[in-house]
């Protein structure tokens, strides 16, 4: 009896072990954070948004040098972000689904509105502070945003990419590339909120549509 | 009954025995050592704040290698919420949230001719107006290590273990409060606080810290001369 009980707890501490040496190479986190309304008055437009598939299933997946291996679930926030930040800049805002290559446009037959709007997350990117060498983490996500008329005819592709960082924190790396990914996630967010009506392909369409 | 007895005896043996060690060494882990700190102030414009006006901390975010701790704002926060004459405080991450995307680390203004700018957006007068916040106290700086020396080293065998010899760190801590007010968008005045200490680390078989933490001194000393800045006394 006794054997067997030590047999068990040997099992079991070796089982226990075995996941904490596993745990310390793999970092895994699902990116959650603040979803902010936008302090911007919004566009009197009907537009489409047109949200991929890769946008809010996205998954970035990197093995480090010295750092072990990151999985880092995106999708999630882009998906709310998105979301919020859409609703927050048109007055009207209809979404719709898809699983096309982003340099295709769903059909806008039926569609009572101004144009199309679709976000796709083309790349991202983070740094650990053993590999930049400073007290930080760092992130960055570049997004392509591209606008249709009401005919699903493109009007113009503008790329954007927000930064974020984060204190390096002992023991807390999955909470910093966290931090520093909303805040990538916001930063962009930002710029397309306060750039995108200043390029030139999105003001002549405002003014095509007024 | 028995098993009692057994951990009764283990105990005795533990803190009976070598109790005055476990003092010592308690003590030596609880010593600090010294942080020199000075703050100096510069007021540009009168200031006070009603009881139901709020201020708000921010740490100044940058795209280059430094940037003030989060630690640090949280401190000010911290002491300022409470003593005897507590300042009512709007949270940086609530601010931030409720002001998006004007106080972005792209965004946010850089000086209070900015600040006016910005007051001209729709929405962004109304939305501090309802918050009534009156003051915005942005901190800038950082605690970085000037020096470091030393030796210790630590091993552990079948017979036991221990750590021998002593190492040092020198920290200084430089933060400059800059304090806006929102009624007359005009900068009201600066508060920088300095603060250097060196810590020690003495390996006596044991690790004992003794730590001067000038960042929490900093803290402590620009917190108490933002309190009496803004409240105008």
């Amino acid at each position: 009896m006794v054997c067997r009980i030590s047999r068990t707890m040997l099992a079991g501490a070796l089982v226990v072990w075995v996941s904490l040496l596993m745990s310390a190479c793999s970092t895994s986190v699902q990116v959650a954070g603040e979803v902010p309304t936008l302090l911007v008055p919004a566009l009197s437009r009907h537009v489409t948004y047109v949200e991929p598939k890769n946008l809010v299933a996205y998954v970035h997946e990197e093995k480090l040098p010295r750092g072990g291996e990151w999985s880092i679930a995106l999708g999630q926030m882009n998906q709310v972000f998105f979301r919020q930040l859409m609703a927050s800049m048109f007055t009207t805002v209809t979404r719709i689904e898809t699983v096309e290559p982003s340099d295709i446009l769903p059909a806008a037959e039926g569609k009572d509105h101004d144009g199309m709007i679709r976000i796709d997350l083309v790349e991202y990117g983070f740094l650990t502070p053993e590999l930049s060498g400073l007290n930080f983490y760092s992130a960055s996500a570049k997004y392509r945003v591209e606008l249709a008329d009401a005919s699903s005819q493109s009007l113009g592709v503008w790329q954007v990419v927000g930064y974020g960082k984060a204190e390096a924190g002992a023991f807390q790396a999955g909470e910093a590339v966290n931090a520093a990914t909303v805040m990538a996630i916001r930063d962009a967010g930002a710029r397309i909120a306060l750039e995108l009506p200043d390029q030139s392909f999105f003001s002549a369409w405002l003014e095509a549509t007024n | 009954m028995h098993g009692f007895t057994i951990r009764q005896s283990a105990l005795g043996v533990l803190f009976g025995r070598h109790a005055f060690h476990w003092v010592v060494l308690g003590a030596l882990a609880t010593l600090t050592a010294c942080a020199t700190t000075r703050v100096e102030q510069n007021r540009q414009m009168q200031t006070g704040l009603a009881s139901d006006e709020a201020m708000v901390i921010l740490g100044r975010a940058t795209y280059n290698d430094r940037q003030t701790e989060e630690s640090f704002t949280d401190c000010l926060e911290d002491i300022l919420s409470r003593g005897d004459r507590p300042i009512r405080l709007v949270p940086q991450k609530q601010f931030v949230d409720q002001m998006y995307p004007w106080f972005e680390p792209r965004t946010a203004p850089g000086s209070a001719n900015d600040l006016a700018h910005l007051f001209t957006e729709p929405g962004v007068k109304e939305q501090i107006a309802d918050a009534r916040v009156r003051y915005l106290a942005w901190i800038e700086g950082d605690t970085v290590t000037i020096d470091k020396g030393g030796s210790m080293s630590c091993t552990v065998s079948t017979f036991g273990g221990g750590c021998f010899g002593m190492s040092y760190w020198e920290q200084d801590a430089s933060y400059e409060a800059s304090i806006w007010d929102l009624q007359t968008l005009d900068t009201s005045g600066q508060i920088s606080a300095d603060a250097n200490g060196t810590s020690y680390l003495a390996g006596l078989v044991l690790p004992i810290p003794i730590l001067a933490r000038p960042g929490n001194a900093a803290c402590k000393g620009l917190a108490e001369q933002l309190r009496t800045f803004i409240s105008g006394s």
